[in-house]
């Protein structure tokens, strides 16, 4: 049986979650920056 | 040879352990160590090269240790302790007896054969092909054989797992769904499934090309099927690790997922999307349209992306919420303060978790992509990637339940203990190293798969930028903590199950 929780019973992994998803927008754009500078186009 | 339908009772898990389960499964995990000392040594002796400052081996050697390091720890240690895996999840999770084993012992002696084969080629300089043994590289033949038979014993033993749920269906071992790491597991069979027909389906002409019998094979063609073998077997690791951690997630601190549904789904998601990584290896091949290399790898290839998402927060939150019943509730992060980081499974767990999403997962993702592939794919920060989420996500979990088997399943008493506790932190401490170590020396364009970075008797002289030479040195440092963390593992594994107390049956001590 899955359990009913009042509130949202996890603050700590919501917290860790943002801090993964900042991380990964950073590399993410950092690699298209750094492509941008060694494949130039235009 | 021992009565089928012999067992005992879990004292911990009530749960039945079959004879027959247990010798295979232990024959098995202990094979697997076997193949991950091998393969860690291979490991020692090719960053000892890769780092300039030492330079170990020749050029010649370097290959052929790559190629053994590549097929012992990629191979041969993970399926070897995946079949294992599947036994355990099957006949022990469902509470029955293993279907036909001496199938199962036909299908360890197939593996078993074929990786001595593959070794016994590589190591006699008859196979210096790497793992990816790209053609026109050709192999002894015995070495495609090797691979196939390997390739044979597994899908048996995945048989095996599915006939046990059967059995366990047909008897009603169990009430309502399977355990989620049975489901797990399955969903990791399937995918074997899938992934070894496509090893078959590639090297059996592979096998008779180098027999003669075939006079050409297409190297764009081989290049498309193999990674249907070579990247898919990493997914079959990545599934049976997210079931092993849920697993680790009870045993340590007694987690249950906040809501199973979505981790099954999470797990379909697995098996009808994953596979698309495999294609991140064709992306700057020109076998497929660029239409359907964007539409695979920018779009599809995020379902299954969604999926480990789903896990990989799904169980920090079942630990999170196990903790807070425990009354860890102050502030954010006291339920991770004040786990049982003295236990072994929990830093193991915890760090296979994120070593494998923030360094493996995020460089996956952003590599996967067809225009940043371009940049990074024949670089050292590719290498980086796979030892983020092969090394320090699957190879530190299964290390992790390891500690948990020896005593629960093999019923000796663990020798060492505070070794084995320290172990996943040196290991994974030193896998952090290594892979950020090559991450940053390839995107400075350090290459992967290269014997001397610093071209020092090249005919074409060349040098990296300085901290090029740095990052290999911070990487050579993380491998040489990973190799101790992985010698202090086989050193406690085989001193318990060989020498360790034998636990009486009633006994009822996990560690």
């Amino acid at each position: 049986m899955e359990e009913k929780h009042d509130s949202f019973p996890a603050p700590g992994t919501f917290v860790i979650g943002l801090i993964f998803f900042t991380l990964f927008v950073l590399f993410y754009f950092l690699n298209w920056k750094w492509l941008s500078m060694i494949w130039i186009v235009g | 040879m021992t009565n089928a339908a012999e067992f005992r009772t879990c004292p911990i898990t009530g749960k039945k352990v079959f004879k027959s389960t247990q010798n295979l499964m232990w024959i098995n995990a202990v094979t697997a160590v076997v193949f991950i000392l091998i393969g860690g040594i291979m490991a020692l002796l090719v960053a000892l090269t890769r780092w300039p400052a030492v330079h170990l081996l020749s050029a010649e050697w370097f290959y052929r240790a790559l190629t053994a390091h590549g097929l012992n720890m990629l191979i041969f240690w993970i399926v070897f302790f995946e079949i294992a895996g599947l036994y355990f999840g099957s006949s022990v999770l469902l509470n029955v007896r293993l279907a036909v084993p001496k199938l199962g012992w036909l299908a360890y002696l197939l593996m078993l054969v074929g990786a001595v084969m593959v070794d016994w080629m590589v190591f006699t300089g008859k196979a210096d092909v790497m793992f990816t043994s790209y053609v026109p590289l050709m192999a002894h033949p015995l070495y495609y054989l090797g691979i196939i038979l390997f390739a044979v014993g597994a899908l048996i033993g995945c048989g095996i797992f599915f006939a046990t749920w059967a059995i366990a269906r047909a008897e009603k071992t169990f009430e309502g769904s399977v355990p989620l790491v049975t489901f797990g597991l399955a969903a990791a069979a399937i995918i074997a499934v899938f992934t070894l027909s496509a090893g078959a389906i590639i090297y059996i002409p592979t096998f008779l090309w180098s027999l003669g019998l075939i006079k050409n094979l297409d190297a764009g063609m081989y290049r498309l099927i193999f990674w249907g073998l070579g990247h898919a077997s990493q997914q079959i690791n990545v599934t049976a690790m997210v079931s092993i951690w849920y697993l680790l997630g009870v045993l340590t601190v007694g987690a249950k997922p906040v809501n199973e549904k979505i981790c099954r789904t999470a797990f379909v998601l697995y098996i009808l999307f994953i596979n698309l990584a495999s294609e991140h290896h064709l992306l700057t091949d020109p076998t497929l349209s660029s239409a359907h290399k964007i539409a695979n790898t920018s779009y599809f290839m995020y379902l299954a992306v969604l999926a480990s998402m789903i896990h990989a927060l799904a169980i920090p939150m079942a630990l999170e919420v196990a903790q807070r019943k425990k009354g860890y509730t102050k502030g954010l992060f006291e339920w991770l303060t004040k786990a049982p980081w003295g236990q072994p499974g929990f830093p193991a767990l915890i760090f296979s978790l994120f070593i494998f999403g923030f360094i493996g997962g995020i460089t996956g993702v952003a590599y996967g992509t067809e225009q940043l592939a371009i940049k990074s794919h024949n670089t050292w920060a590719m290498t980086g990637h796979f030892h983020g989420t092969v090394v320090g996500g699957t190879t530190l979990a299964f290390m992790g339940l390891t500690y948990y088997v020896i005593p629960l399943i093999f019923r000796r008493e663990l020798i060492g203990k505070k070794l084995a506790t320290i172990q996943p932190y040196i290991f994974g401490i030193g896998i952090v190293l290594m892979s950020l170590g090559m991450g940053a020396a390839g995107t400075l364009g350090s290459p992967r798969r290269h014997w001397d970075v610093t071209f020092a008797v090249s005919i074409i002289p060349f040098s990296f930028d300085p901290t090029v030479i740095l990052f290999t040195t911070v990487a050579a440092i993380g491998a040489m903590l990973a190799v101790t963390g992985g010698a202090i593992y086989v050193l406690v594994s085989v001193l318990s199950v060989f020498f360790g107390r034998k636990m009486a049956v009633n006994e009822a001590k996990l560690l």
